[in-house]
């Protein structure tokens, strides 16, 4: 099926597009720094090497093959008929970007911006990964994601797929709605984070004979606490550019974009210092950014939609859920995340995909394109469809793809380079002077 | 410690009919959680008002359950085992 092609926009939202998606690189440098400061000092050159490589491949797929698959509205489909109602599921459009004309349409727009997403989404898995997860393997798995997850979920929300016309074809309210990227970015980076750990195991020495968690603390809490503000700039960009080019929001309301984010992020983050305050005695730096970056995530899905009090609301809950997340994942599951990168990605984007159906107040149409009723209350459901379909598809696809990886080119590191540090033993050197190194790092547990 | 022991201890086929078995029980997870998405649209597309949301509340809780079983398909990690 062909829908009417989306039509050109107006001069100054182009160029306020693009300035907005050229803050989307702050939020992958923000991402960058908190998990190389959650990490250990002796693999922090490592995982920025992993970031750098991790970006520039998922540029590259995405190139190639991502943007094919993730298409556009008005660009070619493939559409299954179910009952009458087209199943539109992944987009054909032509590799390596050709036939798209880069001049500021909105496909080229999308590309563009596209081609961030894919980035920031493959950075989140680096988090679950530190400190044990080989550059070669990093790098093929990012692949993975970038050039094939990500694009196909991204069309099903974004690119007129079958998820956006859940409101067109069975009247749930306006379809699955995601203005900035809680699912298509966040959780499905945060899905593959969790089977990135799941196929690694945890850190050696993370856990006691006894299956009691030790604590790894990160080796530097000025980079991670700096990558929160850095991130917040390059959330305004995502979320603002995210909601103009998919969602057709005026390009004024990015100040209620960016209000809302910076609400939700400082909220969830002052959540999460005082249950660690209330609980521990002392405000805990890791997992208040962790709560900042949950706030930023959850804000995305609602973010162009809801009033600045129910940002707050939302950031508030995020904050709640990502702390006890941390917590449950790595007592009750043994999941070794050491930038908590399942519970603010994963558990935080989908508390804010269920958000736009409890707080947003979004005007459906009245009569769908057949000229049948429209069920305007039925936004929630539409959004739990989405929800269904991360959980259900998207996990067991990146668990799967990621496992078969696994068997064919082994992911986790050997012992003995988890001993000596990620940095010495793939990269030849350390981040710091030997001088700066954590020498208690090296004491065998 | 004690149930290091016992895994130590354990005879070489239990242990790996133990292994096999965590490995079923994800398989079967990892199979629930389709079907249970599977459930979600189909009742999106078949039904509509109140079965269709009695039976999408019905797919999630398969996926709860797809999840439940891929979650205690990955043993608590004792000590250094990988």
């Amino acid at each position: 099926m062909i829908v009417a092609l989306a039509p050109a926009l107006p001069d100054t939202t182009t160029v306020l597009c693009i300035f907005f998606i050229f803050l989307v690189p702050f939020a992958g440098a923000g991402l960058t720094l908190i998990n190389a400061g959650l990490g250990r000092s002796r693999s922090a050159a490592h995982l920025m090497m992993s970031s750098l490589c991790v970006v520039s491949i998922a540029a590259l797929a995405y190139f190639i093959c991502g943007f094919a698959w993730q298409g556009f509205i008005g660009m070619p489909a493939h559409v299954l008929t179910v009952g009458g109602k087209g199943w539109n599921w992944i987009a054909a459009g032509p590799f390596f970007l050709r036939h798209l004309l880069l001049d500021g349409s909105p496909a080229s727009l999308a590309a563009l911006l596209g081609m961030f997403s894919a980035a920031l989404a493959s950075l989140i898995p680096l988090g679950s990964g530190a400190d044990r997860w080989r550059l070669s393997a990093t790098c093929a798995s990012t692949a993975l994601l970038a050039g094939w997850t990500y694009p196909l979920f991204a069309h099903w929300v974004w690119g007129g797929g079958w998820l956006a016309q859940l409101g067109e074809n069975y009247g749930l309210g306006r379809g699955f709605i995601d203005a900035g990227g809680a699912s298509t970015i966040q959780v499905v980076g945060g899905l593959t984070a969790l089977s990135i750990a799941w196929i690694l195991g945890p850190r050696r020495g993370k856990y006691t004979l006894e299956g009691m968690p030790s604590a790894i603390p990160g080796h530097n809490s000025v980079f991670v606490l700096f990558g929160c503000i850095l991130a917040l700039v390059g959330w305004w960009g995502l979320n603002s550019a995210s909601a103009v080019l998919w969602n057709g929001v005026w390009p004024g309301n990015a100040v209620l974009v960016a209000i809302n984010t910076t609400l939700s992020a400082a909220a969830a983050a002052l959540t999460a210092a005082m249950i660690t305050r209330t609980r521990f005695g002392k405000p805990d730096a890791s997992l208040t950014a962790n709560g900042w970056i949950g706030g930023l995530v959850a804000s995305s899905a609602a973010c162009a939609f809801v009033r600045p009090a129910a940002a707050a609301a939302i950031g508030i809950v995020a904050g709640i859920l990502v702390t006890f997340s941390v917590e449950w994942f790595e007592l009750r599951m043994s999941v070794d995340d050491p930038g908590g990168a399942i519970s603010a990605h994963a558990v935080g984007g989908i508390w804010g995909v269920l958000s736009v159906g409890l707080f947003a107040h979004i005007a459906a149409p009245e009569l769908n394109s057949a000229g049948q009723p429209m069920n305007g209350g039925g936004q929630w459901l539409a959004q739990l469809v989405g929800i269904a379909t991360l959980i259900g598809f998207v996990l067991p696809l990146t668990y799967g793809l990621n496992w078969l990886l696994n068997r064919v080119h082994p992911q986790r590191v050997a012992a003995e380079g988890e001993r000596q540090g990620m940095d010495l033993y793939e990269l030849g050197a350390g981040a710091y002077p030997e001088s700066v190194t954590h020498s208690e790092e090296f004491t065998q547990r | 410690m004690a149930l290091l022991a016992s895994v130590t201890l354990t005879p070489r086929g239990a242990f790996v009919h133990g292994l096999s078995a965590l490995s079923g029980m994800k398989l079967l997870g990892f199979l629930i959680l389709p079907a249970g998405w599977g459930i979600v649209v189909t009742a999106v597309a078949l039904l509509t008002g109140a079965p269709q949301i009695a039976f999408v509340l019905a797919g999630l809780g398969v996926e709860a359950l797809g999840l439940a079983l891929v979650i205690r398909a990955h043993p608590v990690q004792r000590g250094d085992q990988n």
